[in-house]
């Protein structure tokens, strides 16, 4: 006999924790098993720390509207819980006569996702705006924003704890069942200690382990597991007083937004993320992911950077951090949308698996929480 | 001018003083958060600033038994204060051995009327990452034994102190080396002021512990860094002490500290200008 409650979420990340809460809220007993002993230790805490407006996306897919409608969500739900948060706004820069018509091209996309105030600048007043400016040409993006993203987490820990739910920390997934009845699942402590648990309800939230865990649930098509990229983003930050007061992003690139800047609630700049695509799943459930920013990498985020900032100085930039996206996207590949899969694509009665929560997965925790709170209710 | 440490006498308006400032302390303190007792030492420091005035009745004994309260940062760094219970036991033998939860244990090796000096062992009782919040992701700090040698001298109404510890233990690694200087006067009767500063050195082993963060450790809230030695604070402080008896006595303490340098610039550095003030009252016997 094994024990059993309503719902497990394997992974306490923004994602993990926003769904745990929406379940606890609802009425769920939840447990949250996390491998790391704090929340958030893997890209929930390793990204830019922006409150999306939903530009970029294709449109009507998850992401577009997950991230618009989570974006609105979350400036509510920061106002109302106290999170440190600010809507500094950020520009979209051409650097380029080329770059200028992928500008248009932009806005068009962010209206097509019901982002409908972006709106286009000359040169100069961009750079009467942030005077440290280069460009051709630049979008306004009033509604992005900044967020400390540890303190959303506590948050939604603190709102599901509140309801019952409960973080397992040290306790790592590493498998799984289906049973007539639910799905169990395996697992392991510090210690090596196995057990296993029960669920009516599990919810794959794993990040960069979700398809690593998906396949190893018995009585899941290993067919319907995705592949899964790891593409690397580094960061530098800007030593000393940086001159910009909103986020300044380039038009962006293949795999990534670009190596734009931002500045975190406390007003420090920082660089990135650019892209370092690894071999094919190469992360190691047991084995801890390699987060050292190489120096060596400064030398083209200098030459990325200068594009839009010329003026930045000879060694400013220094390695601050890195993370990892969980990628549906091969390196040359296009861009690939969220992928929630319920029981209508696996056939799993109560099982919920999230591939590929990348960016914008932080802006749209709330948005995801609540979609996958609908398909667990259809 | 009376010297630092005789006299014993009384005065209301202290006392009142004394008391406004426990009153006013109390509110500054956010109820269940946690601060490690590394500065325990300079917490207490109020406590042991004025000397009995005259032999216990313990033969070659003393002893001073305090117990306050303090409102400190939830660590060196945090913008969050924090109340933190402080418990004080010294016992000196003979003026030569002491054992103290604050001074840890040592010999006055060297010992004149105005001056003491010796080894000593002290403690460092590290730091959690569960302590704070703004720590999470962080390696935790463990409790680490300090060996290193100490000296106190006294010149008219100034006192000089100053020690050099290194961690031996399992904990942060590192050297430490203070240095204080300190005026006091008997206000009244029964008042001491004792005004003072205080400057802290840490080698890069103890930067790093405290201070750094690893590039496996490094997320968007805690960039990577990794600092050197240098000076870790410096601190200003006054202290007010009231002897009710000979014995029984209330001491108090406001205490401003600047981080310095690479401290300061330390990304675990939420604010590097605090105030900390304790509220203690003892039995010297």
């Amino acid at each position: 006999m094994i024990d059993r409650v309503d719902s497990i979420v394997v992974g306490a990340g923004v994602v993990g924790l926003a769904i745990a809460r929406q379940l606890a809220l609802a009425g769920d007993e939840v447990i949250v098993i996390e491998a790391a002993d704090i929340i958030g230790s893997g890209s929930s805490s390793r990204n830019s720390e922006v409150i999306h407006a939903g530009i970029y996306y294709a449109q009507d897919s998850l992401k577009a509207r997950f991230c618009v409608s989570g974006k609105a969500k979350l400036y509510e739900y920061c106002a109302t819980h106290g999170v440190g948060h600010r809507n500094c706004g950020k520009l979209i820069v051409a650097t380029s006569i080329e770059e200028l018509e992928i500008l248009d091209g932009i806005k068009a996309k962010a209206a097509a996702n019901g982002v409908d105030d972006l709106y286009k600048i000359s040169a100069g007043k961009a750079m009467a705006l942030e005077p440290a400016l280069s460009c051709t040409g630049a979008l306004v993006s009033p509604s992005t924003g900044i967020i400390d993203s540890h303190g959303l987490m506590l948050a939604y820990q603190g709102e599901a704890e509140d309801h019952g739910a409960v973080i397992a920390f040290n306790s790592r997934a590493i498998g799984g069942r289906v049973l007539s009845d639910g799905i169990a699942v395996r697992v392991t402590d510090n210690t090596g200690t196995e057990m296993e648990l029960a669920c009516t309800r599990l919810i794959n939230a794993a990040g960069l382990y979700a398809q690593p865990l998906a396949r190893t649930i018995e009585g899941l098509d290993p067919a319907t597991v995705p592949a899964l990229y790891y593409c690397k983003g580094n960061y530098f930050s800007l030593a000393g007083r940086q001159p910009f007061s909103r986020l300044i992003y380039p038009v962006p690139a293949s795999a990534s937004l670009g190596v734009h800047l931002t500045v975190d609630l406390a007003g420090q700049a920082r660089f990135g993320p650019d892209q370092q695509w690894l071999d094919d799943e190469v992360v190691d459930l047991y084995e801890p992911i390699d987060y050292v920013v190489a120096p060596s990498r400064g030398v083209v985020f200098y030459e990325a950077v200068r594009r839009y900032y010329p003026a930045l100085p000879d060694n400013s930039l220094q390695p601050a951090y890195s993370g990892m996206r969980a990628k549906l996207q091969r390196p040359a590949g296009g861009v690939e949308d969220f992928l929630i899969q319920g029981p209508d694509s696996h056939g799993v009665t109560g099982l919920i698996n999230l591939y590929g929560i990348e960016s914008p997965g932080l802006t749209s925790s709330l948005a995801i929480a609540e979609y996958v709170g609908k398909l667990l209710s259809e | 001018m009376r010297s630092f440490f005789d006299g014993k006498r009384r005065c209301p308006l202290l006392a009142v003083l004394i008391a406004s400032m426990i009153v006013l302390s109390l509110p500054m303190t956010q109820a269940g958060a946690e601060s490690r007792y590394n500065d325990w030492e300079v917490w207490t420091s109020a406590a042991n600033a004025v000397l009995p005035a005259k032999r216990g009745k313990l033969g070659p004994f003393r002893m001073n038994i305090a117990a306050g309260a303090a409102a400190t940062p939830e660590y060196l760094g945090s913008d969050t204060i924090a109340s933190k219970p402080l418990p004080l036991l010294d016992v000196n033998y003979a003026g030569t051995l002491f054992l103290s939860t604050q001074q840890g244990v040592g010999w006055n090796m060297w010992r004149k009327r105005t001056l003491r000096a010796g080894p000593r062992i002290t403690f460092d009782f590290g730091r959690n990452a569960a302590d704070a919040p703004s720590l999470a992701g962080l390696p935790d700090i463990e409790l680490g034994t300090e060996i290193g040698l100490f000296f106190e001298s006294f010149v008219a109404s100034w006192r000089f102190k100053g020690d050099i510890r290194k961690e031996i233990g399992g904990g942060h690694g590192g050297f430490l080396i203070n240095g204080e200087a300190a005026w006091g006067s008997r206000w009244s009767k029964n008042a001491s002021l004792i005004l003072g500063m205080r400057t802290t050195f840490m080698d890069d082993t103890y930067a790093e512990s405290y201070f750094g963060v690893a590039a496996a450790n490094s997320t968007a809230g805690h960039a990577t860094y990794t600092p050197t030695g240098g000076f870790r604070d410096v601190n200003a402080y006054v202290q007010l002490v009231y002897d009710f008896t000979q014995a029984i006595y209330v001491a108090t303490e406001l205490r401003g500290t600047t981080l310095m340098e690479q401290a300061a610039d330390s990304p675990l550095a939420e604010s590097d200008a605090f105030f900390t003030g304790s509220v203690m009252v003892g039995y010297r016997f």
